[in-house]
């Protein structure tokens, strides 16, 4: 990278999260000042327009690309019409240790004498929770599921190639028609309201474009004058009109990016998508014509990645406040994968941005490989290259078995291979489909409950239906049956809620900004939160497949195949946290059939778990005329998810982290990584909305070519059992020593020793001291 | 393969079986299983140890089984077998992993405590079958690393056809873990590792007999 970038990005590196009053402040005034009976979509419309007008415009020093949410980078607004922060929070957020935000006084006395007065009791927050039953609010205090909407609005859309087609002022002349065809009340509102923030983000590009001028004024470097007056012309240009050149196409994405979480907070921010595929018609011409060189592409890219590393994701309020958090905010970028027509769609772009991602090295925006089998090992392989410098970045995903889930779901094929994943693996119709998570779904405290029919032994109440307590079991099959009707009940909690919520977020909530981007909400006269895009699905995510496999296993061995204790002994043993019932627990640990070692038993468990679980959310109605799915991912809620769940049959002790996405429980795997890869394929990753897997490799193991080459027919191989998504992690000195003060959580840890490998735990103390310093050497 | 010893596990103390006996039904199923990831990788199977030949029943109907599924089959054997053992299970394998040691029968008899007439015979049955073939030499100061036991191993090599790689294995103490998990001494615990320089002789020496001469693997 040259001077400027690494400026650029160290700067954004050392800036400083803080928590900005600025957006806060002006929604605030805007409602405070609003007329009367104006439509709801066009006051949002008008607060957006208010924001744009009034907010700080900052540009940087050498700056590229330009846009900035708050005043400056990593200034993170909040989004009091969602969700108000209280004082208690911003004192939380400015004090812990991990993921904080700094407070200034001026803020603080912002929220104390403006914000808050003005939106206690009337944030979207207030009215979600206002509208739940008392068995939703029991459940969800219980930890049986979490709720996605309740701090920030839905997102995870991801932008499509029309957008990089598209300017504003074509999409104002299609409002027109589209008025002008005629529409009902609601629908010339939300027209109107398209109309305003439209034209809000093309005056918006301008004062960027007047702020530019000003700098040009001052000026005196030649080279920097005349960067300054192309990019004053790049802001005059985009977003009102189609980009014309490649660094257009990156500034137009940027400035909608920018007004897509300024409208609001959704969830995964936005995302270009399909990066390689939208920029390459632009970098191929200008290639070809001289007007660029990969270098200045590459420049271009790396200006434009350091952009959302600018832009931490909004802090959470509440209790949730005190978690470790993050600062992602899931951008996720697809590389590769399938042309619309369905050729291999890697081109030297995707080579090209992989070699950014390498370079930057940012923990934004975040980075993924599709893989189809139409595209070239080299691919792959590159993408590994980068891997093994372990920070987690590009993941692997399934072209084909993402193509053929969105067939499943009835999208055409051009908008299925137009697709991808975002946010963590969640698959998407990218730029036609509005698909928002719901929330996680704790599998595993229902089988809790099951246990005790229908007590939770941790909130010490009766919560489910009132079943049969394993005790009381004949045999197996009537246990599960409570299982599945305990099951069913809590599935049913959770999509009533979220259909009442997605009423709540169509009336109140509507975004007109974003559904400018998600076709076909112009064409339908309807907000992407009312159902106006051309697919609508709503997710439940599943979490704990390995936990709950496990657990049925054992049950299943110990209870009713072999007898070898009673059900009261386990439950017991469980109440106990297993103090005294050491036997029991090693039972389950060390001689119970574990999910991820290719064992039929207890694979035959996890289809079974998966398939009650689709059968009991998939295709039923949403509120928005869309259909619920199912998809299997944890981000981090394995941990919050174990944090109210007791001791399990597994083994597992409790309040420990549950397994995550379809990953074996930590350890168990201990047949290596084919057993794992066959046991995770064997669940319908085709019926899913995506599935994650994680796999942890030691640093050494992507040394050679020739690993390397292991790698990528690993790879293939899964992709070719209809896997949805690998990860590899590398494993770093510290995951090593927590292994040596762990062995049962890292059973599955293979070293490469010396000229062979070996399990972690297998090894004496030396050894693994001696692998330990390697890995640290390695790394550092 | 079924070593059983007493271990400490995170206060769980038990007995702790390494390895299982399986039918030959449910190995040639696991293999069966993993067909579609030997087809993208390219792989197989291969039989190891210990001296797989120790098994060779089990080993020919293994490896019979993977020829008629199509897999790839290779065996990691030290030839010491008859010969009419060593061709009967070694037909059915299309790579073998060989060790040749030291070929001075005396100085074999020396140092393993076996006599080398059979892995000799046995060796030079591979080079008449034509049979592809990884050689795998230890690399232990003053036992195998003379010069005339690595003229005496060039000398054998060179009428070889179907030499795909020599693998050269510098001796090193980590068996000693092992060892001490069967609550057994290790006499050579504390040698010390081979020594690179001389590693890197060895490699100039073999330099062109195979395809691919490498240290370690």
């Amino acid at each position: 990278m040259n001077n400027r970038i690494r400026l650029l990005r160290e700067n954004s590196l050392n800036a400083v999260p803080t928590i900005s009053a600025e957006r806060a402040i002006l929604v605030t005034d805007f409602y405070a000042s609003m007329p009367d009976q104006l439509p709801v979509p066009v006051q949002r419309a008008q607060a957006f327009r208010y924001i744009l007008q009034h907010k700080q415009i900052c540009v940087q020093e050498n700056e590229l690309i330009v846009g900035e949410r708050g005043p400056a980078p990593k200034a993170t607004p909040t989004y009091p019409e969602i969700s108000l922060h209280s004082l208690e929070d911003l004192k939380i957020l400015d004090q812990r240790e991990k993921v904080s935000f700094k407070v200034d006084d001026e803020v603080k006395v912002a929220f104390r004498d403006k914000i808050i007065p003005f939106w206690t009791g009337k944030s979207q927050r207030d009215r979600l929770f206002a509208a739940m039953s008392d068995e939703w609010k029991q459940a969800y205090s219980a930890g049986f599921f979490t709720e996605f909407q309740e701090q920030r609005a839905p997102g995870h859309s991801v932008a499509g190639k029309r957008l990089f087609k598209t300017g504003l002022k074509d999409v104002l002349r299609e409002i027109q028609t589209i008025r002008e065809a005629g529409a009902d009340d609601a629908g010339l509102a939300e027209l109107e309201a398209m109309e305003i923030v439209a034209q809000a983000a093309i005056e918006h590009a301008q004062r960027y474009a007047l702020a530019l001028k000003a700098q040009l004024d001052k000026c005196s470097d030649s080279i920097r004058k005349k960067e300054l007056e192309s990019m004053i012309q790049v802001c005059q240009n985009v977003p009102a009109n189609a980009p014309q050149t490649f660094h257009e196409a990156l500034q137009h994405y940027w400035f909608i990016h920018v007004g897509v979480i300024t409208e609001l907070n959704p969830w995964d921010s936005f995302n270009p998508g399909r990066l390689d595929q939208h920029l390459w018609p632009f970098y191929e011409a200008e290639i070809k014509d001289g007007s660029l060189t990969p270098e200045k592409a590459s420049e271009l890219l790396q200006a434009f990645w350091i952009k959302f590393n600018n832009h931490p994701a909004p802090p959470k309020v509440g209790i949730t406040a005190l978690e470790s958090n993050t600062y992602t905010d899931f951008a996720l970028i697809n590389l590769g994968g399938l042309t619309e027509t369905g050729a291999d769609a890697v081109n030297e772009l995707s080579f090209l941005i992989l070699d950014v991602i390498e370079e930057m090295r940012l923990l934004q925006p975040s980075s993924m490989v599709q893989i189809s089998k139409k595209n070239p090992d080299r691919f792959i392989k590159r993408a590994i290259k980068i891997t093994k410098t372990g920070f987690g970045q590009p993941s692997f995903f399934n072209t084909d078995a993402i193509v053929q889930q969105l067939l499943r779901q009835g999208k055409n094929i051009e908008d299925a291979r137009n697709g991808g994943a975002s946010g963590c693996v969640e698959t998407g119709a990218f730029g036609t489909e509005a698909y928002t998570l719901s929330g996680y779904f704790n599998l595993n405290k229902v089988l809790e409950i099951t246990l005790y029919g229908g007590f939770d032994p941790c909130s010490k109440q009766q919560i489910g239906h009132k079943t049969p307590p394993l005790s009381a079991c004949q045999n197996f099959e009537e246990f599960y049956e409570n299982f599945e009707k305990q099951l069913r009940y809590f599935i049913d909690l959770k999509i009533n809620g979220n259909n009442r919520i997605e009423a709540l977020f169509a009336e109140f909530m509507p975004v007109p900004f974003f559904s400018l981007f998600i076709e076909d909400c112009v064409k339908n006269a309807k907000d992407y939160n009312a159902g106006g895009a051309r697919y609508n699905t709503s997710y439940v995510q599943g979490v704990g497949l390995g936990s709950i496999t496990d657990s049925l296993s054992a049950i299943e061995k110990w209870i009713f195949t072999e007898k070898e204790f009673s059900a009261n002994a386990l439950l017991q043993a469980l109440y106990a946290d297993f103090e005294g019932f050491e036997e029991i627990r090693a039972k389950l640990i060390y001689h119970s059939p574990k999910w991820g070692n290719n064992d039929s038993l207890s694979d035959g468990h996890a289809v079974r778990v998966f398939n009650s679980f689709f059968a009991a959310v998939d295709g039923r109605p949403s509120h928005r005329g869309g259909v619920f799915r199912i998809n299997m991912l944890p981000t981090t809620s394995h941990v919050y998810f174990g944090s109210v769940t007791a001791a399990m049959p597994d083994g597992r002790k409790a309040f420990k982290p549950l397994s995550e996405g379809i990953s074996p429980v930590q350890g168990a795997d201990i047949h290596g990584p084919v057993a794992v890869l066959q046991s995770a394929a064997k669940i319908d990753h085709i019926k899913t909305g995506g599935t994650l897997l994680n796999q942890k490799f030691a640093p050494e193991f992507f040394k050679s070519d020739e690993a390397i080459d292991k790698l990528c027919s690993l790879i293939r191989s899964y992709f070719r059992l209809d896997g949805h998504h690998i990860q590899f992690n590398v494993v770093d000195a510290e995951t090593l020593k927590r292994a040596q003060k762990n062995p049962e959580s890292y059973r599955d840890l293979i070293v490469r020793v010396a000229g062979y490998s070996d399990y972690f735990n297998d090894l004496g103390t030396d050894l693994q001291n001696e692998i330990i310093e390697r890995t640290a050497h390695a790394s550092s | 393969m079924c070593a059983t010893k007493k271990m400490e596990r995170h206060n769980l103390r038990e007995t702790v079986s390494i390895g299982e006996s399986v039918s030959i039904e449910t190995a040639i199923s696991r293999v069966k299983a993993d067909r579609l990831f030997f087809e993208d990788s390219g792989g197989g199977i291969t039989l190891s140890g210990g001296e797989p030949l120790m098994q060779h029943q089990f080993a020919k109907a293994l490896l019979k089984a993977a020829n008629e599924l199509d897999i790839h089959t290779a065996i990691d054997t030290c030839g010491f077998a008859t010969e009419k053992i060593f061709q009967e299970t070694v037909a059915y394998a299309k790579l073998v992993l060989y060790d040749l040691k030291i070929i001075n029968s005396a100085l074999h008899k020396t140092f393993t405590g076996q006599d080398n007439q059979l892995i000799l015979n046995n060796f030079q049955w591979l080079q008449q079958q034509n049979k592809a073939m990884i050689i795998r030499i230890p690399l232990i100061e003053n036992i195998t690393d003379t010069p005339e036991n690595f003229e005496a191993i060039r000398a054998l090599l060179s009428n070889s056809n179907n030499l795909q790689r020599i693998d050269l294995l510098p001796f090193h103490a980590s068996a000693n873990q092992k060892y001490l998990k069967l609550n057994k001494v290790y006499q050579h615990a504390n040698s010390p590792s081979y020594p690179a320089e001389k590693s890197e002789k060895a490699l100039d020496f073999f330099h062109g007999l195979a395809p691919i001469v490498s240290i370690g693997a």
